[in-house]
């Protein structure tokens, strides 16, 4: 009973329980290769990018506003590792670092805009997603580049027995759990739930949507960077797919997008889910289409269909499980001091 | 300690505070009172630091004090607990507490042990029984409003600005939170406490400031006024003797049933309600809060589902599956959660006004724009509802005007049936007055009315018959000579059932 309560009030039950779903699917139409610990790598190193897009999202929402410009923040992170890297031959950790610094600059940029000048994030962000865009297309304005072997081998290989990609999202996990600890943590969560009421407890508002902006931007610029890795080369339109994927991630995984309720565990489910969906996608059609006639050549047609409709299926389950009539959590049902009065 | 002087304040075209004064002494209870769009609310947010003024001065011990920001009036020990609550629904009771005040160890981490352990604190002081770990959007409102009470109490302050905070409370609440407030006062505290009830204003406060229309009106001790000067300054007209003449109109007319309830029963919350309303009656409903006055309420319109049981109205039964369904039928609620269940903040009064008689008609049907202004406009003159034009939006008028709108907007429908849930919480003793009056009317047209009140005094002198609820379940009908204060407190309080009664 204490189990199911706490299970129920936790807001990332949705995104865990659609997850768990997918990887019993999975397992079905993949079969025992599935445990393998080279699949696991192959499912964490693909999927790591959006997982980073995921956990910047949802520090944004939480605080009740949304970010566009993730994906094409993620394009101009790649591009300009690409182009120090390759054209002006800057050593590969020195021009990573300065693609992180350009993707944590557009988060703070995001910040100032939002929260200092006020104007509301979907259409701030909206407007910084086309510059930045613009930005990387003059940075690299065709695909190409390469990124050394030993990165990309070293990214998707293990450490100390692990895949690398689980230690580097360990790593964001971790750095997230100390900041919650913080003050701040608190007040991201008090801002995005009700903003009135955090100004009225004295709470710096601006202050601390500048800071979840610049949070949301290094996490993107890391996936940016994971992105390049993964890729091993540079294109202007590599980040296209993460803006919105990573806003399906969050709802996905039980954060609200009005704010104030979620965490960054369920968007982590959220984006493995979107993950496992192609994955399963893939093995049913691999294993099983060829069954039936006819459908063999316009596979990829079908797969795609397939898969955003499992998506449309989840978004839908996510959106409708958590909520109460009375709005977030669970249904009224303590009493307070009423109830023992007399 | 305090002085605010010559405080001016405009919103728009619209001047809310001109020349308002208030002063506090240390270990004073001053109360603020002033019908609604007096300027009170806006003299507390002014204190608050969420409205910056545009003259006056605020004087802290004889130095001036610039309040640019809640922050700067927090940390100048001025604390309010505000009427629409200051409280982070999705986040727990202690953090709420002790939310922009967390208690931090090594490291600058925040310590949640001591979160929690500060929080119980305040909570037993006030002895509110909750589980701090709980979310507030979990909370009852009059806990909330407790909460939010022990929220500016962790500002350890030396003022403490209690906006309304009573509004949901019921009576052992009451008197709870008024034994802490006298104790604390011997300590220095000085309080200002702004209410719609004169009774809790005359048994807590020392002294008490009268605005209309941003002015200050008068600045009294408590001890040499009472209810009618309090009412003259605050409205400029001495309070007729409605209630003597009410009294008389009233006989006692057995009419056709419109509404019987029979063994109803909602999950946890109703259990086997029966009750027969009668045309042109008004039925009250009283007990403590969350009784299952709402419940029922909402069960016969069909917005909350009931198990068991069977209803009748106008002679059919019935079973709403929507509000809709019921409206109908004939059928109109008003909710005293205006912000949640009333009105339509930003949209226009005209709007507002034609809500439930545009939901009768279909999607697409036409509508005159001209008849509806001068609709909404004869509505207005009607009504005394005090706004710009009928095309300024709900959320520019002041609590009393919006509840009014709402009135007004099943008044144009004329439902057979119209329930009320609470609906003058909040609203000034004025508006009160002519919303009561608008149900008496439309009574006397025949529509019938359930009414359910935290207010004894407002269901005294309203309904023709009170029904009081107790843990879901209805144990006493007062009517006629039965219908006094003593009776309905008793009866609310379960007396007959528990030995111990209440602790006052």
């Amino acid at each position: 009973m204490r189990l199911w309560r706490l299970l129920r009030s936790a807001p990332a039950l949705p995104g865990y329980l659609l997850l768990t779903g997918a990887i019993i699917i999975n397992i079905l139409v993949q079969g025992p290769d599935f445990f393998s610990m080279d699949n696991f790598n192959s499912i964490f190193s693909v999927n790591a990018p959006l997982i980073m897009a995921a956990i910047a999202q949802t520090v944004v929402v939480l605080t009740g506003e949304i970010d566009l410009s993730i994906g094409s923040n993620m394009t101009l992170v790649n591009t300009i590792a690409i182009l120090l890297a390759n054209q002006y031959h800057w050593p590969v950790g020195g021009s990573w670092l300065t693609a992180l610094l350009a993707g944590t600059l557009v988060g703070v940029l995001n910040g100032l805009i939002v929260a200092y000048l006020r104007i509301p994030s979907l259409l701030a962000t909206f407007s910084t997603m086309s510059v930045v865009s613009g930005l990387a297309l003059w940075v690299l304005p065709k695909p190409g580049g390469t990124v050394p072997s030993e990165v990309y081998s070293a990214y998707g290989g293990y450490l100390v027995g692990l895949p690398t990609t689980v230690w580097i999202i360990a790593t964001v996990v971790a750095l997230w759990a100390i900041i919650s600890k913080y003050p701040i943590g608190k007040y991201i969560r008090a801002v995005g739930g009700r903003e009135r009421s955090a100004y009225a407890s004295g709470i710096r508002i601006e202050r601390v949507k500048l800071f979840a902006h610049t949070f949301s931007g290094f996490v993107t610029g890391l996936a940016g960077l994971c992105l390049t890795a993964l890729m091993a080369s540079g294109d202007p339109k590599i980040g296209l797919p993460f803006g919105l994927n990573s806003i399906a991630a969050v709802i996905l995984g039980g954060t609200i997008l009005s704010g104030g309720w979620g965490g960054i565990g369920g968007s982590i489910a959220g984006a493995l889910f979107l993950g496992l969906v192609s994955n399963i996608v893939f093995f049913l059609f691999n294993n099983f289409a060829g069954l039936i006639p006819g459908i063999g050549n316009v596979s990829s047609f079908y797969q795609q269909l397939l898969s955003n409709l499992i998506v449309i299926f989840g978004l839908a389950s996510a959106v409708f499980t958590p909520r109460k009539k009375n709005g977030i959590g669970l249904p009224k049902t303590r009493e307070g001091m009423t109830k023992d009065a007399v | 300690m305090l002085q605010m002087l010559d405080i001016g304040k405009r919103f728009g075209a619209v001047t809310a505070l001109k020349n308002a004064s208030l002063s506090l002494m240390p270990g004073e209870i001053r109360a603020l009172l002033g019908a609604n769009g007096s300027g009170k609310s806006t003299l507390v947010k002014i204190l608050g630091g969420m409205v910056k003024l545009d003259s006056g001065n605020i004087l802290l011990d004889g130095k001036p004090l610039l309040i640019q920001s809640p922050r700067d009036s927090r940390q100048n020990a001025i604390a309010v607990a505000y009427q629409d609550l200051s409280l982070v629904p999705q986040l727990s009771v202690a953090d709420n507490i002790m939310l922009g005040r967390e208690p931090r160890g090594r490291a600058g981490l925040v310590e949640s042990a001591r979160v929690r352990q500060g929080a119980l604190e305040l909570l037993n002081r006030l002895q509110v029984e909750v589980d701090p770990d709980a979310l507030v959007s979990e909370l009852d409102t009059a806990t909330q409003s407790l909460v939010e009470v022990a929220k500016a109490l962790a500002w350890e302050p030396r003022m403490l600005v209690l906006d309304e905070v009573t509004a949901s409370l019921h009576h052992d609440q009451v008197q709870r939170l008024f034994a802490l407030l006298r104790g604390m006062r011997q300590s220095g505290l000085a309080i200002l406490f702004v209410s719609h009830r004169f009774d809790e204003v005359f048994s807590l406060c020392d002294t008490a400031t009268v605005l209309r229309g941003g002015e200050t009106m008068s600045a009294v001790s408590i001890s040499q006024v009472d209810y009618s000067d309090l009412i003259h300054a605050m409205t400029g007209k001495w309070p007729e003797k409605i209630r003597a003449a009410q009294l008389e109109s009233k006989l006692p007319k057995k009419r056709d049933i419109v509404l019987s309830l029979s063994n109803l029963h909602v999950q946890n919350k109703v259990k086997r309600v029966s009750l027969k309303v009668h045309s042109g009656e008004i039925v009250g409903l009283g007990g403590l809060q969350g009784q299952g006055q709402a419940e029922t309420l909402r069960a016969i319109f069909g917005a909350v589902s009931f198990s068991e049981g069977d209803m009748v109205f106008g002679g059919a039964p019935v079973k709403f599956r929507s509000p809709g369904d019921a409206v109908r039928q004939g059928i109109g609620f008003i909710s005293g959660d205006r912000e949640r269940e009333g009105v339509l903040p930003v949209r226009s009064v005209t709007e507002n006004l034609f809500l439930a008689k545009m939901a009768l008609k279909g999607f697409f049907s036409t509508i005159n724009s001209h008849w509806l202004f001068t609709g909404a406009k004869e509505t207005i003159r009607q009504l005394k509802i005090v706004a710009e034009g009928p095309d300024s939006p709900a959320n520019s008028l002041s609590g009393g005007n919006q509840q009014k709108l709402v009135v007004g907007r099943w008044l144009m429908v004329k439902p057979r049936l119209l329930l009320l849930d609470d609906p003058t919480k909040g609203v000034d003793i004025n508006a009160r007055r002519e919303i009561h009056q608008l149900l008496r009317q439309m009574a006397e047209h025949g529509t019938t009315i359930i009414i359910s009140s935290s207010d004894n005094e407002e269901l005294l002198d309203i309904a023709d018959r009170i029904l009081v609820f107790y843990e879901g379940k209805v144990v006493a009908e007062l009517c006629n000579d039965q219908k006094t204060e003593a009776q309905l407190v008793s009866a609310m309080l379960g007396v007959n059932r528990t030995s111990g009664g209440g602790d006052d």
